[in-house]
């Protein structure tokens, strides 16, 4: 049920590869590029602040990039050095193969459109007159609209889903719908490049789900090239087709290599990138589930017959779930017969109503715990 | 329309304000002679032609022109800090412009004044020292925002301004001479009338300078309501669209304050009155409608300064804050409600 249409994404990824060998470069092109970016603040005659040094990652068209990092580790000094708000001190940085700092103001806010958490004073403007602002690189000085613009901006409206809002008060809706509105803003820019810093924060689940279905809808179908930061892994990795994975330049252990790690989420999710970006002391990547996950580790030293279990399942979901209760008591599980040995604890689950643990029935994951519990105990 | 409606009823408001105001002053003048004067006839008495026209019409004129400058620039100052309690006065803005003020009439020893002010020199120093006063106090205020993110922050910097520009008035008060406190108090009251027929002339000019500067930033200002990061995103070069606003609002309050002096509450409560009227915070509506709002304000405390008729006139800041705080009051109790709050 998390898996959203796997098939065509794979479909799509294959069309893109194949562009890529025909050397289709105007459908899957860079779009921007950064080589041995330095970035950080120039603080004038204290001087720099670099926070990152030697970054190299590209943008391609058509594609939703997902920036992944703790917090701390400069992600949103990336996103304003790419989005152009922040110079970077040294390196190369490139939109169209040509080099950032040279577009003016104005022929920047044609191309290269932003999403920020900022809270604004716009509440009292309507969803249309907020996504109209989007209109403003290609309006005269007053910013009067043209039935060219009220198309475009209708058209926004309705690509996002919120037509039908166009009449309210900014102030009025939910922060998911101002996310959705402020995405509208930056469609009504009519921008190939969109970047846009935490959009799913401050959202709850349901709502994270849309916008990032949302962005990457726009990057298929509107051959938008998106790059969005967030905390939202298990999304990201649904979703993003790159990730860009940030790690803090000063951390030892990241020594070796690039504090940022930029691939094809897959590439990245078997080459332990991962880990290496994120895992600390207990925490690690559990590729099955896409997530991060702690590792229990109860001092249980008494009882240390009893750690250990052995789970059949009749389904991979039962297999999944059984893993999850067992795992969150502290407890190491298989499911490889051969890694059986004369401490292992059986347990076979049929169903969520028959759980049969070394013999003895059960009858729900209630029981399981209770059990469990028995375990523990020292003997 | 509802929003047209509104602006109709504001400019009729607009019209007959200006017209009572003619035809109601501290002289009882029969309304039928005031007729014949406007119309260019002989209504009998000289002096009544004399009041009318070099009395009650520049200082209607002044009212017109000062409320919808102050008004004007408080609603920039607004949007500009993204602050809905921005506002000439609370910036310390006039409290600057009251200590240039104070310099030139108090150093000068009450030589010069804005009540016997027929020497160009005269108000050319007082308009100046306004001016300069307002414009290191925005120069303060600009210089701290470019550090200092929280706007919250940047409201009690511009408060301490103005409490110190207050001290050093008040010390250079009390080294004055009497005439020179005298003629500061005067100014401090706030008065419409101080703009004599012959300076009119420069203060609407360059209140219209400062208010066409408003007009010609409407759409950035716009861009500015989603935040400047935003708004530099939409092609908007923030710094000069910055000090450009800055300058035109330097120029409404300054020119204001030193003719008519520290007139409180205009620039602070008109926009809020003009956002709940209108119910949008799009300039392209928000900015004419504030500024026929405040001339319409500014005439109507002109008129009730002149109700206790051969008694005197009112000072008007005994009577803005009066008609001003109830209305700040409201606005911070009902900010739930309120949509341009969110």
């Amino acid at each position: 049920m998390w898996n959203r249409e796997p098939e065509e994404d794979t479909i799509f990824s294959l069309k893109n590869s194949l562009s890529d060998k025909r050397g289709g470069k105007g459908r899957c092109g860079m779009i921007l590029t950064g080589e041995q970016l330095s970035i950080g603040y120039n603080q004038g005659r204290r001087g720099n602040t670099i926070v990152h040094a030697g970054l190299s990652f590209a943008l391609r068209e058509g594609e939703m990039t997902c920036l992944l990092g703790q917090n701390g580790t400069g992600k949103s000094t990336l996103l304003r050095t790419v989005s152009g708000a922040l110079k970077p001190l040294a390196g190369t940085l490139n939109l169209y193969g040509k080099a950032m700092s040279a577009y003016s103001h104005k022929e920047l806010s044609k191309l290269l459109g932003i999403v920020l958490t900022d809270r604004a004073l716009a509440g009292g403007l309507t969803v249309w007159e907020v996504v109209s602002l989007g209109r403003h690189p290609h309006t005269g000085f007053f910013g009067q609209l043209t039935d060219e613009d009220n198309e475009v901006i209708q058209r926004s409206l309705e690509q996002t889903g919120i037509a039908e809002k166009a009449g309210q008060y900014f102030a009025e809706l939910s922060d998911g719908m101002r996310q959705k509105v402020l995405i509208a803003k930056v469609l009504a820019q009519e921008c190939p490049l969109l970047v846009l810093d935490e959009p799913t924060a401050f959202l709850d689940v349901i709502s994270r789900i849309e916008i990032m279905n949302l962005l990457h809808d726009l990057a298929v179908t509107q051959r938008k090239t998106i790059l969005l930061s967030t905390h939202d892994l298990e999304q990201a990795c649904l979703l993003g087709d790159r990730l860009w994975l940030l790690s803090d330049a000063h951390d030892n252990s990241n020594a070796d290599t690039n504090a940022l790690q930029c691939g094809v989420t897959e590439d990245l999710v078997f080459s332990g990138a991962m880990n290496r970006a994120f895992a600390k002391d207990n925490i690690s990547f559990d590729p099955l589930s896409g997530g991060f996950r702690a590792q229990k580790t109860f001092d249980t030293s008494k009882n240390i017959h009893y750690k250990k279990v052995y789970v059949e399942a009749a389904d991979e979901v039962l297999l999944f779930w059984t893993k999850n209760a067992l795992r969150r008591r502290g407890f190491e599980v298989t499911e490889r017969v051969e890694d059986v040995t004369e401490n292992h604890v059986r347990v076979k689950v049929l169903s969520p109503q028959e759980i049969i643990l070394d013999g003895k029935t059960i009858k729900s994951f209630e029981a399981l715990k209770n059990v469990g519990a028995g375990f523990a105990r020292p003997m | 329309m509802k929003r047209s409606a509104t602006i109709f009823f504001l400019l009729a408001i607009l019209l007959s304000l200006f017209g009572v105001n003619l035809f109601i002053g501290s002289v009882k003048i029969p309304a039928g002679a005031v007729f014949d004067i406007l119309c260019g006839n002989d209504a009998g008495r000289e002096t009544w032609r004399y009041i009318v026209l070099y009395s009650r019409l520049p200082q209607v004129v002044t009212a017109l022109f000062a409320g919808a400058a102050l008004a004007t620039a408080g609603l920039m100052l607004q949007t500009v800090f993204a602050n809905p309690l921005a506002g000439p006065s609370i910036l310390g803005i006039d409290a600057g412009a009251s200590l240039g003020v104070a310099l030139v009439m108090l150093l000068c020893g009450g030589t010069i004044g804005m009540t016997d002010l027929h020497s160009v020199n005269g108000y050319v120093a007082v308009v100046g020292g306004a001016f300069m006063g307002a414009a290191v106090v925005l120069g303060l205020i600009i210089f701290f925002s470019t550090f200092l993110r929280s706007n919250i922050m940047l409201l009690i910097i511009g408060i301490m301004i103005g409490y110190l520009s207050s001290s050093l008035t008040s010390l250079l008060n009390f080294f004055s001479t009497a005439e020179g406190v005298f003629s500061y108090t005067v100014w401090g009251m706030g008065d419409f009338a101080g703009v004599s027929m012959q300076q009119l002339p420069v203060f609407c000019g360059l209140l219209t300078v400062g208010l066409v500067m408003a007009f010609l930033s409407m759409k950035p200002l716009n861009a500015l309501l989603l935040g400047e990061r935003y708004a530099a995103n939409l092609g908007v070069n923030v710094k000069r669209t910055r000090a450009f606003l800055f300058l035109s609002t330097g120029i409404l309050t300054a020119v204001t304050i030193a003719f008519c002096g520290p007139i409180l509450f205009i620039g602070l409560v008109v926009p809020h009155i003009a956002r709940l009227l209108l119910g949008s915070s799009n300039h392209n509506l928000l900015l004419p409608f504030t500024l026929v709002l405040g001339a319409n304000i500014a005439m109507l405390c002109n008129l009730i300064s002149v109700l206790p008729g051969a008694t005197g006139t009112i000072p008007l800041n005994a009577i803005m804050p009066v008609l001003g705080a109830p209305v700040i009051i409201y606005v911070i109790v009902n900010q739930k409600k309120i949509q341009y709050f969110h």
